[in-house]
Order: structure tokens, then C-alpha cells, then sequence
């Protein structure tokens, strides 16, 4: 238990280092008692760990629906850190893929490319 | 992932490409024919052998393949870098840098849009070399082992992609013109998803190369912490504190070692110290408010020293 928490510490502490430091916040608003900390630490925390289950769950269910395999689905959330998968919960859809090979393109979108590469546009067939 | 503004444009690189007067190859990247729409794992595959990682594309293709985006993501390449014990460095986007790279021996695996912004073809390719007479940069790409494209066609595709590029490191190796909020990021995500004593050696170059940096003692500190390696961990702490005697974490990060070794009062002291110099109501001092809830619980245990 201790192991976790200072692990979850240290490594929040260094992304909430490399976060603040450039900015240099002062203090400012109303000053939050003692007691309402301690009432909030525990939400807090309980909100950071439920976003980060939540975030997991939400992400392993998008690639199963993608048509990655379940076994390898919760694999590769674990792998994932907190931050990357908020940015894929947002935006799994709309991320660059890389994958098709320029052999594989056929159909309309060639000759889209076509078109594109006559007006000097791409230079996907001339990139040799 | 894409951002809209990019640093430079492609006459700057080709200009700063002028500069570099000698050749470069690294014919010992292996090549892994690409599978239809897998260049993920197949350029995955090249750069992780090349630093001593023994791994297929096929192996590789169930930890970034996503079948009905035909395509692997850049998140998902750089989170299976580190599950194979290597960090992920995502280049500056410049030329520089990527030649810099292939001179350091790293071959670079770079996204490109092949196609335009309105329909883009995304490709992973590994950029292996740079021939200054042909002008031409050298890729694995697709099923083509030693692919020489023109460096103004390659820079196009490459821009089109933001400049997108990393390499695999080995845990120790920090590049020379290294970013170092880039690098201790890198080595925060390879910590946060189950590094080891591999993190250790991480940190441990990052101190050698920016010893005055706080983070990155951090770092060494907590790495050794988590391989139990409390009296190591004290040290790094408590000389970090030397300099820096008001950081708040560091401090909270002290004072759990410190009640993990029996030292209770002190850590209890320790603690408090923390709590003194953390901005109340901040994500900082709450979890701080929580490790010294558990001191205290502990302190009170049977076992109290």
C-alpha cells in the first residue's frame, strides 16, 4: 500500500513538477481550511483513481470495438499511461493510424491521389 | 496528437540538411517486409532489434495492430516501446535532430502522411540514412529494405505529420542534444507503467548528464525507493534537500522512507516540514495530508519503534 501511494506520488509529483514550475502561480482566491482539505484529499484522490479506472475501461472497450482482440485489449491499456489514455478516450477515432502501405491503395482514393499529385499537392507517387 | 503550428518549414531544413557533408547508413537496421496495412510493426519491429530487443511483427502486431483503423497508433507504438524495456524518445521536430540521431547509430521510426491533409495516408516508415550527394534520405518502408527518397519529397511527408519521430532507448543512453523536460517525461511514463531497475539506470544517466536538476534526482530517488532501496533512496533525498530544503515533495517522499526504516519521529518531522512549505489547498499538500495520516497510523501500530 505504501509502495503504491509513493509511486502514485512520485510520479504525480514529477508530472506536477514539470507542469508548475514554468508557470509560477501565485496564490490567489479564497484559502482552503486545513479540515476542507483533509475532506477533500480523500475525493480527490478517489476522483483521480475512479477518472483513471474509468479511462481504462473506456479504452479497452473502444479497441475491442475496434477489433483488437479482448486478451490483448486490457494489455494494452495497462501500458498505457493516465495522460495517454484521456487523450485516446477523446480521441481514438480521429488519431492517425499509420498502416497502409502505398501498394494498398486502391479505388477511389488513388484516384483522389491522382488528381492531388497531377496539381502537385501530395507527392505520394513521387515519392521515389 | 496533431497539433497545428510547426516549427520550421521545409526550405529551413533543406538548408540545415546542406550542412551535413557526409554520408550515413545504418545497414545493420534489420528489415521486416511490410503485411499489408502493418508498417507499425514492422518498423516497430526494426528499431527495437537494433537496440537488442528480439521481437516479430507478428509479436508486435497485438500490442499496436487495431484492425478496423487498418493502422497502429503513435501512443500505442511509444506505449509498447516501453513494455519492452525501452524509453521512448520523441524527436524535436527538425531535421537536425533526426541526423543526429542516425549519427549517434539510432535509426528513427517516423510517421508520414503520404497523401494530404484532407486525405491523409498515414505510414510508418525507419529512416536509416542520409546520402548528402544523392540528396536523398534512406527508409525501410513497406516491402522496400532500402527505400532512397529525395530529402524535399521526404520533409514534405514527414511536415505533413508534424514531424513526428522517435527512437528506442536503452535505458542509460540519453542523447546528446536531449530535451530534458522531454527526457524526464519520457522516463516518468516508462516508471509510471512498471519500470524497475531498468528506471534506475534511466535516472541515474539523467543525474550524470543534468546534475542540477531537481527532477531528475527526484526520479533516482523514487526509482530506488521502489526497488527497496531505502537507505539509497534517503540519500538522494536528503541531498536534494541540501539545495533545495523547501521542496515539498521531496520532503514527503523523505519522510515515507524514512517511517518505512522505523525512523517514526523523524518521519513524523519530516512530514510536518512538509506540510509547512506545500501551498494549502493544492494536489501537492492533499497527498502529502495522506501520507501523513498513514506516518501516524503506522507510528501507533504494535511495532512502534
Amino acid at each position: 500500500m505504501f509502495t503504491e501511494r509513493v509511486r502514485r506520488i512520485c510520479v504525480v509529483a514529477v508530472t506536477l513538477l514539470m507542469t508548475t514550475l514554468p508557470m509560477m502561480q501565485t496564490a490567489s482566491g479564497a484559502i482552503i481550511s486545513t479540515e476542507t482539505a483533509i475532506e477533500l484529499a480523500d475525493r480527490v484522490a478517489q476522483v483521480e483513481r475512479i477518472n483513471d479506472v474509468l479511462a481504462r475501461d473506456s479504452v479497452q472497450q473502444a479497441l475491442e470495438q475496434l477489433g483488437v482482440d479482448p486478451a490483448n485489449a486490457m494489455a494494452r491499456v495497462d501500458a498505457l499511461t493516465v495522460a495517454e489514455l484521456q487523450t485516446l478516450e477523446q480521441h481514438l477515432q480521429n488519431l492517425p493510424a499509420g498502416g497502409v502501405g502505398f501498394v494498398e491503395v486502391v479505388g477511389i482514393v488513388a484516384i483522389v491521389l491522382i488528381v492531388l499529385e497531377l496539381l502537385h499537392v501530395t507527392n505520394f507517387f513521387s515519392e521515389f | 496528437m496533431l497539433t497545428t503550428g510547426c516549427a520550421g518549414n521545409v526550405r529551413v531544413m533543406m538548408s540545415e540538411l546542406e550542412q551535413q557533408t557526409k554520408s550515413i547508413e545504418l545497414v545493420d537496421t534489420p528489415f521486416y517486409p511490410q503485411i499489408t496495412d502493418q508498417c507499425g510493426p514492422s518498423a516497430l519491429a526494426a528499431i527495437l532489434n537494433v537496440t537488442g530487443v528480439n521481437v516479430t511483427p507478428s509479436v508486435l502486431k497485438s500490442s499496436i495492430y487495431i484492425p478496423d483503423r487498418q493502422g497502429s497508433l503513435q501512443l500505442e507504438m511509444l506505449a509498447a516501446t516501453r513494455s519492452y524495456q525501452r524509453i521512448p524518445y520523441t524527436l524535436d521536430p527538425d531535421v537536425k535532430t533526426l541526423v543526429s540521431e542516425l549519427q549517434a547509430g539510432r535509426p528513427v521510426l517516423v510517421l508520414q502522411n503520404l497523401g494530404s491533409s484532407f486525405a491523409p495516408v498515414w505510414h510508418y516508415a525507419v529512416v536509416v540514412g542520409y546520402l548528402p550527394d544523392e540528396k536523398r534520405f534512406v527508409l525501410r518502408s513497406g516491402d522496400q529494405e532500402r527505400l532512397r527518397v529525395k530529402a524535399s519529397t521526404f520533409i514534405r511527408s514527414w511536415r505533413r505529420a508534424d514531424y513526428w519521430a522517435f527512437v528506442a532507448l536503452k535505458p542509460g543512453t540519453v542523447p546528446d542534444n536531449a530535451d530534458v523536460a522531454k527526457y524526464l517525461s519520457a522516463l516518468a511514463a516508462f516508471e509510471s507503467t512498471g519500470g524497475n531497475a531498468n528506471t534506475i539506470a534511466a535516472y541515474e544517466a539523467a543525474v550524470v548528464k543534468w546534475p542540477e536538476n531537481t527532477l531528475a534526482q527526484l526520479g533516482l530517488g523514487n526509482a530506488y525507493y521502489a526497488v527497496g532501496q531505502l537507505e539509497r533512496a534517503q540519500a538522494v533525498y536528503t541531498s536534494l534537500l541540501r539545495t533545495d530544503q523547501h521542496n515539498a515533495i521531496v520532503l514527503n517522499n523523505l519522510a515515507q522512507v524514512l517511517a518505512e526504516q522505523g525512523a517514526h519521529s523523524n518521519a513524523v518531522q519530516t512530514i510536518d516540514t512538509a506540510l509547512s512549505v506545500a501551498d494549502i489547498g493544492s494536489p501537492t499538500y492533499r497527498l502529502i495530508l495522506q501520507t501523513r495520516e498513514e506516518i501516524s497510523m503506522q507510528s501507533h501500530a504494535p511495532q512502534e519503534r
